[in-house]
């Protein structure tokens, strides 16, 4: 300041400064702040609610189906029917007809032999060995596999596991389908969730009950 | 020169062309970084001229494919496209492989210390950047391979307690998978995070150069008596302009034609064997880099835990607590050092490195460490080594440990005087 300056100036200056200080930080805060007010719609494509009913639905395939005795496969989006699967134990991933290719409904359909099935499988939602779970894995979300009973990972031991098992093949977590999905081994914390399944009159398997839990992860 | 009359650029130029630079080999670790990058960014622009950041359906051989994967099959398909995909896929693996030799590297020779504590954390937050960028990447092909790593990492980040089902919708466009993820994630990839890249490194560099390198004291003397030089302190190495930058181009050089050797003979990422996204998930594992995480993942015991309607879940832990907490004491190694030991570097004009052999401390905690990431690596494939979770995640936790107190003993043997 020159030597001039009155002691009036002297006062009012700081005081103007830090006026002007707060104002310059207020229109920052606010600008910034603006653009931050859409944030909640960066999740686009938040859920719609639309309520799909389960029940009824029939079952087709969600991939190529070869039956082990090597006769002729079936072409993916075919209506899965009871004579179509092998001997038991047998498995093949299905969508229910009216949401294929929305993999959050992707399902496993087991034959499995009907005297092993037992509790705590829900055994009204069972005919003659078929049981169907959701097939994707409540750990991280991935599409559930089919292992074959001699060729079970290191993480379930024998005693465990007498038959076949679903198994994830990104983490590796397993699910016995014999009883109701239970978690054999692998990081899994909860079963993947049952659903009901039945012949209708004209041999095709359908969808007779919504899944008994929350689907995937979390 | 017409910029000199104007602009002055001598003055800048002769500020900076004198700056010594070290010689030794392990200190271009972090130059091959940067090319690798520069070629990342190259590559990434003709890609980009090319490809669809779309999901829309597409004729692609009498097939329904994304779009996104159409235009990388078209782009494996242009005259020179399936060699610059790979030159651009091989320079991410070696970008990140060289962060982390270069921070191996100032580790071991403790040249993070203080006053270059704050260019080891901006180093350790650009090695989580460049695995972001990476992970980004990841999904923009729209294959299988995409789809499950994208998947995977949604269902992550869903796993946060309480906020996980918000945060990961406003992240990732809404729930997985949706038409709008692609186009965002195509964004960040090839703009947002290549920005926070250059200003990152822009920043590191010119710290870089207001703080000069560290050096060997033994290579010091033998190169000072050799130039006949007698003092005691002082920098030695050669002179930005012209050695420097002759050596930076010869290397800049060296390595574009290393990556295209590299990426004409070895198949990286091969977009149409892993085919369009199938319901059914075959089994793949990460990239080398995530390799860690993915098989702490597998190896963590199922957990659920409700704490104040949150829930914690062994996918949180294994694949966000645990890796967060591990990349937090990377960034804070410089500040727990100078707690533990009060150590700092002398003068910011003079700094000579620590010798690793006469450090066990130090190199043992480091050499401990390379064991977990490499057996927490190797969990990722235990079903083909046929060993269970729980003796994996025991020989996981277990085994750096003893690896460390025996490179300790050794080394303390060795160096009776070290701290």
């Amino acid at each position: 300041m020159t030597d001039d300056t009155t002691d009036e100036t002297r006062d009012v200056l700081p005081v103007r400064r830090r006026v002007l200080q707060w104002f310059g930080g207020l229109g920052v805060v606010g600008f910034f702040g603006a653009l931050l007010t859409p944030i909640k719609d960066l999740g686009i494509a938040a859920a719609g609610g639309q309520e799909i009913e389960l029940p009824g639905q029939a079952l087709v395939l969600a991939e190529e189906y070869s039956p082990p005795d090597g006769s002729e496969s079936f072409a993916t989006g075919e209506p899965v029917t009871a004579d179509m699967l092998g001997e038991p134990p047998e498995s093949v991933l299905v969508y229910p007809e009216n949401l294929v290719d929305n993999n959050d409904y992707l399902v496993r359909l087991h034959n499995l032999e009907p005297d092993r099935i037992a509790e705590p499988t829900n055994l009204d939602w069972v005919q003659d060995g078929l049981v169907a779970y959701s097939a994707i894995c409540t750990h991280l979300g991935c599409t559930v596999g089919w292992e074959e009973e001699d060729d079970q990972p290191p993480n379930v031991s024998a005693e465990l596991q007498e038959g076949a098992s679903m198994l994830c093949p990104c983490h590796i977590s397993s699910f016995d389908p014999y009883s109701g999905a239970e978690v054999l081994g692998g990081p899994a914390s909860r079963p993947v969730p049952q659903i009901g399944v039945a012949v209708n009159e004209s041999g095709a398997v359908e969808l007779t009950s919504e899944f008994e839990g929350e689907v995937g992860s979390g | 020169m017409a910029g000199d009359s104007r602009l002055d650029l001598d003055r800048l130029f002769g500020k900076f062309k004198d700056k010594a630079f070290p010689l030794h080999g392990t200190f271009f670790l972090g130059e091959l970084a940067l090319f690798s990058f520069v070629t990342l960014v190259l590559t990434g622009t003709f890609l980009g001229l090319f490809y669809e950041p779309s999901i829309r359906l597409v004729e692609l051989a009498g097939e329904q494919v994304p779009a996104a994967y159409a235009s990388v099959v078209k782009i494996d398909n242009l005259s020179v496209g399936l060699l610059v995909r790979r030159i651009h896929h091989w320079s991410a693996q070696i970008m990140i492989a060289a962060v982390i030799v270069h921070m191996a590297r100032i580790y071991f020779t403790g040249a993070y210390k203080k006053p270059r504590d704050v260019n080891w954390l901006i180093g350790a937050i650009l090695l989580q950047v460049t695995i972001l960028a990476a992970f980004l990447g990841y999904l923009l092909p729209f294959d299988e391979f995409a789809v499950t790593a994208t998947s995977i990492g949604y269902q992550v980040f869903k796993s946060i307690p309480w906020i996980g089902a918000t945060f990961s919708s406003l992240a990732f466009a809404g729930p997985f998978p949706n038409p709008h993820l692609v186009p965002r994630f195509f964004t960040a990839h090839v703009f947002l995070i290549p920005l926070l890249i250059v200003g990152l490194i822009g920043v590191h560099l010119m710290i870089l150069l207001k703080l000069k390198h560290t050096q060997d004291p033994k290579v010091t003397k033998r190169l000072r008596e050799r130039a006949g030089d007698v003092k005691e302190r002082g920098l030695v190495g050669v002179p930005m302009w012209p050695e420097q930058a002759v050596l930076m181009g010869t290397i800049f050089m060296s390595y574009l034609a290393g990556v295209s050797l590299l990426a004409a003979f070895v198949p990286v990422h091969p977009v149409e064997a892993y085919g369009p996204s199938v319901p059914g998930t075959p089994a793949m594992r990460p990239d080398w880099y995530l390799l860690w995480i993915y098989g702490i993942l597998k190896i963590i015991p199922s957990i659920d835990l409700t704490i104040l309607g949150g829930s914690i879940t062994a996918e949180f832990i294994g694949g966000l607590l645990v890796p967060g907490g591990i990349f937090g004491l990377i960034m804070g190694v410089p500040f727990i050092d100078e707690k533990v030991t009060g150590d700092t570097a002398e003068d910011t004009e003079y700094t000579e490195l620590d010798r690793p052999l006469e450090r066990p401390g130090r190199t043992a905690i480091g050499i401990g460490a390379i064991a977990f990431f490499v057996l927490a690596g190797t969990a990722g494939y235990l079903e083909e080594i046929g060993i269970g979770a729980l003796t994996m995640g025991l020989i996981t936790l277990l085994a750096p440990v003893a690896v460390g107190a025996i490179a300790y003993v050794l080394l303390r043997s060795r160096a009776p005087s070290g701290a």
